[in-house]
Protein backbone atom coordinates (compact mmCIF):
# COMPACT_ATOMS: atom_id res chain seq x y z
CA UNK A 1 0.00 0.00 0.00
CA UNK A 2 1.18 3.63 -0.89
CA UNK A 3 1.43 6.52 0.72
CA UNK A 4 -1.32 8.55 -0.29
CA UNK A 5 -3.49 5.68 0.13
CA UNK A 6 -3.11 5.36 3.89
CA UNK A 7 -3.44 8.45 4.58
CA UNK A 8 -6.69 8.57 2.64
CA UNK A 9 -7.57 5.50 4.80
CA UNK A 10 -6.71 7.44 7.64
CA UNK A 11 -8.36 10.46 6.78
CA UNK A 12 -11.56 8.61 5.84
CA UNK A 13 -11.80 6.59 9.26
CA UNK A 14 -10.95 10.19 11.51
CA UNK A 15 -14.95 9.15 12.15
CA UNK A 16 -14.04 6.51 13.72
CA UNK A 17 -13.29 5.41 17.53
CA UNK A 18 -11.52 1.89 17.87
CA UNK A 19 -12.05 1.16 21.66
CA UNK A 20 -9.26 -1.39 22.51
CA UNK A 21 -9.85 -2.21 26.37
CA UNK A 22 -5.99 -3.01 27.83
CA UNK A 23 -5.54 -4.66 31.03
CA UNK A 24 -1.49 -5.73 31.63
CA UNK A 25 -1.05 -6.21 27.66
CA UNK A 26 3.06 -4.77 28.06
CA UNK A 27 4.25 -6.94 26.13
CA UNK A 28 2.22 -6.38 22.75
CA UNK A 29 0.06 -3.37 22.98
CA UNK A 30 2.79 -1.60 21.62
CA UNK A 31 2.45 -3.55 18.00
CA UNK A 32 -1.22 -3.61 18.43
CA UNK A 33 -1.73 0.12 18.52
CA UNK A 34 0.95 0.47 15.89
CA UNK A 35 -0.84 -1.68 13.66
CA UNK A 36 -4.04 -0.23 13.88
CA UNK A 37 -2.48 3.22 13.64
CA UNK A 38 -1.93 2.54 9.95
CA UNK A 39 -5.88 2.38 9.30
CA UNK A 40 -7.48 4.65 12.51
CA UNK A 41 -6.15 8.03 13.78
CA UNK A 42 -8.26 7.48 16.77
CA UNK A 43 -7.74 4.92 19.35
CA UNK A 44 -9.01 5.23 22.48
CA UNK A 45 -7.29 3.03 24.94
CA UNK A 46 -8.60 2.27 28.43
CA UNK A 47 -6.30 1.14 31.00
CA UNK A 48 -7.89 -0.87 33.44
CA UNK A 49 -5.76 -0.60 36.27
CA UNK A 50 -2.82 -2.09 34.65
CA UNK A 51 0.07 -3.07 37.17
CA UNK A 52 2.41 -3.13 34.27
CA UNK A 53 2.67 0.08 32.49
CA UNK A 54 0.37 -0.70 29.85
CA UNK A 55 -1.12 2.34 29.31
CA UNK A 56 1.81 4.80 29.16
CA UNK A 57 3.55 2.18 26.61
CA UNK A 58 -0.08 2.66 24.57
CA UNK A 59 0.49 6.12 25.08
CA UNK A 60 3.87 6.50 23.49
CA UNK A 61 2.43 4.45 20.60
CA UNK A 62 0.24 6.95 19.88
CA UNK A 63 -3.32 5.92 21.56
CA UNK A 64 -5.49 8.02 23.43
CA UNK A 65 -5.60 6.58 27.04
CA UNK A 66 -7.90 6.59 29.44
CA UNK A 67 -7.56 5.07 32.80
CA UNK A 68 -9.59 3.51 35.49
CA UNK A 69 -7.97 3.95 38.61
CA UNK A 70 -8.41 0.25 39.34
CA UNK A 71 -9.48 -3.05 37.70
CA UNK A 72 -12.69 -3.43 36.92
CA UNK A 73 -12.71 -5.99 34.21
CA UNK A 74 -13.29 -5.74 30.34
CA UNK A 75 -17.34 -4.83 30.11
CA UNK A 76 -16.43 -1.80 32.34
CA UNK A 77 -13.48 -1.04 30.28
CA UNK A 78 -14.88 -1.35 26.68
CA UNK A 79 -18.05 0.95 28.06
CA UNK A 80 -16.06 3.54 29.04
CA UNK A 81 -14.08 3.82 26.11
CA UNK A 82 -17.68 4.13 24.61
CA UNK A 83 -18.46 6.88 26.58
CA UNK A 84 -14.98 8.58 25.53
CA UNK A 85 -15.86 8.64 22.03
CA UNK A 86 -19.43 9.21 22.06
CA UNK A 87 -17.82 12.87 24.16
CA UNK A 88 -16.54 13.84 20.54
CA UNK A 89 -20.20 14.40 17.89
CA UNK A 90 -17.71 13.88 15.12
CA UNK A 91 -17.46 10.46 16.15
CA UNK A 92 -19.89 7.97 14.05
CA UNK A 93 -18.54 4.73 14.30
CA UNK A 94 -17.04 2.69 17.15
CA UNK A 95 -14.71 -0.70 17.43
CA UNK A 96 -14.19 -2.76 19.79
CA UNK A 97 -10.80 -4.79 19.49
CA UNK A 98 -8.98 -6.71 22.13
CA UNK A 99 -5.69 -5.57 22.94
CA UNK A 100 -3.97 -8.79 22.91
CA UNK A 101 -3.05 -8.81 19.41
CA UNK A 102 -5.57 -11.81 18.44
CA UNK A 103 -7.81 -9.74 16.27
CA UNK A 104 -6.62 -7.98 13.07
CA UNK A 105 -7.12 -4.29 12.13
CA UNK A 106 -7.76 -5.30 8.37
CA UNK A 107 -11.47 -6.72 9.73
CA UNK A 108 -11.88 -3.81 11.50
CA UNK A 109 -11.48 -1.80 8.69
CA UNK A 110 -13.75 -4.17 6.65
CA UNK A 111 -16.36 -3.93 9.32
CA UNK A 112 -16.35 0.12 9.13
CA UNK A 113 -16.79 -0.49 5.31
CA UNK A 114 -19.77 -2.50 6.13
CA UNK A 115 -21.73 0.06 8.48
CA UNK A 116 -20.88 2.78 5.87
CA UNK A 117 -22.99 1.34 3.24
CA UNK A 118 -25.72 2.37 6.20
CA UNK A 119 -27.45 -0.79 5.69
CA UNK A 120 -26.48 -2.19 9.05
CA UNK A 121 -25.96 -0.37 12.64
CA UNK A 122 -24.04 -3.27 13.92
CA UNK A 123 -20.95 -5.75 12.53
CA UNK A 124 -20.17 -8.63 14.75
CA UNK A 125 -17.16 -10.38 14.03
CA UNK A 126 -17.51 -14.26 13.92
CA UNK A 127 -14.42 -16.49 13.86
CA UNK A 128 -17.01 -19.22 12.91
CA UNK A 129 -17.91 -18.41 9.26
CA UNK A 130 -14.37 -19.35 7.41
CA UNK A 131 -11.68 -21.89 8.16
CA UNK A 132 -9.07 -19.32 9.38
CA UNK A 133 -9.13 -19.92 12.75
CA UNK A 134 -8.21 -22.38 14.34
CA UNK A 135 -9.63 -23.50 17.77
CA UNK A 136 -9.66 -26.46 20.16
CA UNK A 137 -12.06 -28.68 20.40
CA UNK A 138 -13.03 -27.93 24.03
CA UNK A 139 -12.94 -24.51 22.93
CA UNK A 140 -15.10 -24.77 20.15
CA UNK A 141 -18.15 -26.62 22.50
CA UNK A 142 -17.77 -24.53 25.10
CA UNK A 143 -17.89 -21.56 22.35
CA UNK A 144 -20.89 -23.06 20.83
CA UNK A 145 -22.82 -23.85 23.99
CA UNK A 146 -22.54 -19.91 25.04
CA UNK A 147 -23.45 -18.97 21.45
CA UNK A 148 -26.51 -21.63 21.48
CA UNK A 149 -28.04 -19.92 24.96
CA UNK A 150 -27.27 -16.40 23.86
CA UNK A 151 -29.27 -16.89 20.97
CA UNK A 152 -32.13 -18.18 23.11
CA UNK A 153 -31.70 -15.70 25.26
CA UNK A 154 -31.39 -12.45 22.30
CA UNK A 155 -33.60 -14.22 19.84
CA UNK A 156 -30.48 -12.80 17.32
CA UNK A 157 -28.83 -15.52 15.17
CA UNK A 158 -25.26 -15.16 15.81
CA UNK A 159 -22.39 -17.83 14.74
CA UNK A 160 -20.10 -16.64 17.51
CA UNK A 161 -20.21 -15.27 20.85
CA UNK A 162 -17.52 -13.62 22.82
CA UNK A 163 -16.06 -12.50 20.01
CA UNK A 164 -14.42 -9.10 21.10
CA UNK A 165 -14.19 -7.59 17.28
CA UNK A 166 -17.63 -5.50 16.53
CA UNK A 167 -18.47 -2.33 14.86
CA UNK A 168 -21.41 -0.15 15.62
CA UNK A 169 -22.44 3.37 14.98
CA UNK A 170 -23.32 6.22 17.10
CA UNK A 171 -27.18 5.37 17.36
CA UNK A 172 -25.80 1.92 18.87
CA UNK A 173 -23.32 3.50 20.76
CA UNK A 174 -25.65 5.49 22.78
CA UNK A 175 -28.07 2.99 23.46
CA UNK A 176 -25.89 0.32 24.72
CA UNK A 177 -25.00 0.79 28.65
CA UNK A 178 -23.12 -2.72 29.72
CA UNK A 179 -23.18 -3.59 33.53
CA UNK A 180 -21.74 -6.41 33.03
CA UNK A 181 -18.38 -5.19 34.22
CA UNK A 182 -16.55 -8.87 33.92
CA UNK A 183 -16.70 -11.27 30.67
CA UNK A 184 -20.43 -11.39 30.68
CA UNK A 185 -20.72 -8.28 28.85
CA UNK A 186 -20.45 -10.16 25.32
CA UNK A 187 -23.66 -11.90 25.68
CA UNK A 188 -25.18 -8.12 27.77
CA UNK A 189 -24.09 -6.00 24.49
CA UNK A 190 -25.87 -8.73 21.93
CA UNK A 191 -29.26 -8.53 24.34
CA UNK A 192 -28.95 -4.85 24.17
CA UNK A 193 -28.70 -4.73 20.80
CA UNK A 194 -31.35 -6.97 20.34
CA UNK A 195 -33.83 -4.95 22.76
CA UNK A 196 -32.76 -2.01 20.81
CA UNK A 197 -34.10 -3.24 17.51
CA UNK A 198 -31.17 -2.39 15.45
CA UNK A 199 -30.12 -4.42 12.22
CA UNK A 200 -27.13 -6.37 12.69
CA UNK A 201 -24.71 -8.72 9.91
CA UNK A 202 -21.76 -10.58 11.06
CA UNK A 203 -18.67 -10.29 9.06
CA UNK A 204 -15.63 -13.73 9.40
CA UNK A 205 -12.58 -12.91 11.30
CA UNK A 206 -9.16 -13.85 11.97
CA UNK A 207 -8.39 -14.79 15.47
CA UNK A 208 -5.03 -15.19 16.02
CA UNK A 209 -4.20 -17.28 19.08
CA UNK A 210 -0.90 -16.77 19.84
CA UNK A 211 1.09 -18.40 22.56
CA UNK A 212 0.91 -15.13 24.56
CA UNK A 213 -3.13 -14.42 24.05
CA UNK A 214 -3.62 -18.42 24.69
CA UNK A 215 -1.73 -17.75 27.85
CA UNK A 216 -3.95 -13.93 28.64
CA UNK A 217 -7.55 -15.51 27.28
CA UNK A 218 -9.90 -16.88 28.99
CA UNK A 219 -9.44 -20.05 30.85
CA UNK A 220 -12.68 -21.87 29.92
CA UNK A 221 -13.87 -22.05 33.65
CA UNK A 222 -14.78 -18.24 33.26
CA UNK A 223 -17.38 -20.09 31.29
CA UNK A 224 -19.41 -20.86 34.49
CA UNK A 225 -18.49 -17.46 35.94
CA UNK A 226 -19.98 -15.67 33.13
CA UNK A 227 -23.18 -18.03 33.44
CA UNK A 228 -23.70 -17.46 37.06
CA UNK A 229 -22.99 -13.34 36.19
CA UNK A 230 -25.74 -13.49 34.14
CA UNK A 231 -28.20 -15.43 35.50
CA UNK A 232 -27.68 -13.82 39.06
CA UNK A 233 -27.14 -10.34 39.43
CA UNK B 1 -43.33 -35.78 49.91
CA UNK B 2 -43.85 -35.00 53.52
CA UNK B 3 -45.02 -31.41 54.93
CA UNK B 4 -42.01 -30.31 56.14
CA UNK B 5 -40.09 -31.23 52.78
CA UNK B 6 -42.70 -28.98 50.81
CA UNK B 7 -42.61 -26.04 53.64
CA UNK B 8 -38.62 -26.07 53.76
CA UNK B 9 -38.45 -25.84 49.83
CA UNK B 10 -41.37 -23.02 49.79
CA UNK B 11 -38.87 -20.84 52.35
CA UNK B 12 -35.84 -21.87 50.55
CA UNK B 13 -37.45 -20.79 46.88
CA UNK B 14 -39.44 -17.93 48.60
CA UNK B 15 -36.57 -15.94 50.30
CA UNK B 16 -34.32 -17.12 46.60
CA UNK B 17 -37.04 -15.04 45.17
CA UNK B 18 -37.38 -12.37 47.97
CA UNK B 19 -33.39 -11.53 47.70
CA UNK B 20 -33.61 -11.22 43.74
CA UNK B 21 -36.32 -8.99 43.67
CA UNK B 22 -36.38 -6.33 46.60
CA UNK B 23 -32.98 -5.95 47.22
CA UNK B 24 -31.91 -3.02 49.06
CA UNK B 25 -35.22 -1.60 49.27
CA UNK B 26 -36.72 -0.52 52.35
CA UNK B 27 -38.76 -4.13 52.62
CA UNK B 28 -35.94 -5.88 52.04
CA UNK B 29 -33.64 -4.37 54.99
CA UNK B 30 -36.73 -4.69 57.23
CA UNK B 31 -37.09 -8.15 56.24
CA UNK B 32 -33.21 -8.73 57.05
CA UNK B 33 -33.84 -7.31 60.71
CA UNK B 34 -36.60 -9.21 61.36
CA UNK B 35 -35.44 -12.23 60.32
CA UNK B 36 -32.17 -11.95 62.44
CA UNK B 37 -34.12 -11.09 65.43
CA UNK B 38 -36.75 -13.90 64.60
CA UNK B 39 -33.31 -15.92 64.72
CA UNK B 40 -31.84 -15.50 67.78
CA UNK B 41 -34.90 -15.52 69.61
CA UNK B 42 -35.22 -18.63 68.07
CA UNK B 43 -31.93 -20.02 69.29
CA UNK B 44 -32.22 -18.83 72.85
CA UNK B 45 -35.76 -20.46 72.95
CA UNK B 46 -33.66 -23.62 71.56
CA UNK B 47 -31.42 -23.51 74.09
CA UNK B 48 -33.71 -22.86 77.23
CA UNK B 49 -36.06 -25.16 75.85
CA UNK B 50 -34.54 -27.97 73.91
CA UNK B 51 -37.65 -30.46 74.34
CA UNK B 52 -40.38 -27.97 72.59
CA UNK B 53 -37.65 -27.70 69.83
CA UNK B 54 -38.43 -31.28 69.07
CA UNK B 55 -41.78 -31.35 69.80
CA UNK B 56 -42.21 -28.25 67.10
CA UNK B 57 -40.29 -30.61 64.30
CA UNK B 58 -42.44 -33.19 65.06
CA UNK B 59 -45.18 -31.17 64.25
CA UNK B 60 -43.51 -30.47 60.62
CA UNK B 61 -42.61 -34.27 60.38
CA UNK B 62 -39.07 -33.89 61.33
CA UNK B 63 -37.46 -36.03 63.93
CA UNK B 64 -35.42 -34.08 65.78
CA UNK B 65 -35.05 -30.46 67.23
CA UNK B 66 -31.38 -30.39 66.29
CA UNK B 67 -32.37 -31.53 62.73
CA UNK B 68 -34.72 -28.26 62.26
CA UNK B 69 -32.14 -26.31 63.53
CA UNK B 70 -29.96 -27.23 60.44
CA UNK B 71 -31.91 -26.97 58.13
CA UNK B 72 -33.21 -23.45 59.34
CA UNK B 73 -29.44 -22.72 59.20
CA UNK B 74 -28.90 -24.07 56.34
CA UNK B 75 -31.64 -21.72 54.84
CA UNK B 76 -30.38 -18.63 56.73
CA UNK B 77 -26.83 -19.74 55.00
CA UNK B 78 -28.13 -19.66 51.97
CA UNK B 79 -29.86 -16.49 51.78
CA UNK B 80 -27.12 -14.61 52.96
CA UNK B 81 -24.33 -15.83 50.40
CA UNK B 82 -27.42 -15.02 47.42
CA UNK B 83 -27.99 -11.53 49.05
CA UNK B 84 -24.19 -10.67 50.15
CA UNK B 85 -23.20 -11.49 46.43
CA UNK B 86 -26.24 -9.24 44.84
CA UNK B 87 -25.58 -6.78 47.20
CA UNK B 88 -21.37 -6.71 46.11
CA UNK B 89 -22.58 -6.64 42.85
CA UNK B 90 -24.60 -3.42 43.54
CA UNK B 91 -21.71 -2.11 45.29
CA UNK B 92 -19.32 -2.95 42.24
CA UNK B 93 -21.72 -1.05 39.59
CA UNK B 94 -21.96 1.82 41.75
CA UNK B 95 -18.06 2.22 42.60
CA UNK B 96 -17.76 1.62 38.88
CA UNK B 97 -19.80 4.03 37.89
CA UNK B 98 -18.11 6.48 39.83
CA UNK B 99 -13.88 5.33 38.25
CA UNK B 100 -15.57 5.81 35.05
CA UNK B 101 -16.99 9.34 35.95
CA UNK B 102 -13.29 10.30 37.33
CA UNK B 103 -11.64 8.59 34.35
CA UNK B 104 -13.12 10.65 31.73
CA UNK B 105 -12.75 13.58 33.87
CA UNK B 106 -9.53 13.47 33.92
CA UNK B 107 -9.25 12.50 30.50
CA UNK B 108 -11.00 15.47 29.54
CA UNK B 109 -8.82 17.32 26.37
CA UNK B 110 -6.20 14.18 26.65
CA UNK B 111 -9.05 12.17 24.62
CA UNK B 112 -10.34 13.62 21.30
CA UNK B 113 -10.52 13.97 17.33
CA UNK B 114 -7.36 13.81 15.91
CA UNK B 115 -7.65 17.37 14.12
CA UNK B 116 -7.87 16.12 10.18
CA UNK B 117 -5.23 19.33 9.37
CA UNK B 118 -2.59 16.92 11.29
CA UNK B 119 -2.91 14.18 9.31
CA UNK B 120 -0.86 13.63 6.85
CA UNK B 121 -2.39 15.40 3.26
CA UNK B 122 -3.05 12.87 0.31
Amino acid sequence: MTNTEDSSILRENNDTVIVVPVFSESQVIASVISDLSQYFPNIYCVDDGSPDGSGEIAKKAGAHVVWHPMNFGQGAAIQTGIEAGLENPEIKYFVTFDGDGQHSPIDALEMIRTLRTGEVDVVFGSRFLDERTELTAAKRIVLKTAISYTNALTGLKLTDAHNGLRAFNRKVAEYVNLQQNGMAHATEIVNQISKGGFQYCERPVHIVYTDYSKAKGQSLWNSVNILFDLILR
Amino acid sequence: MRIAQLFLMAIIFGLLWFALHHRSSTEARAFRRIAFLGLTVLIILAVLFPGALTDIANTFGIGRGADLVIYLVAIGLLFFSVSTYLKFGDMDRRMTLLARHIALLESKGDIGRIDPDELPKV
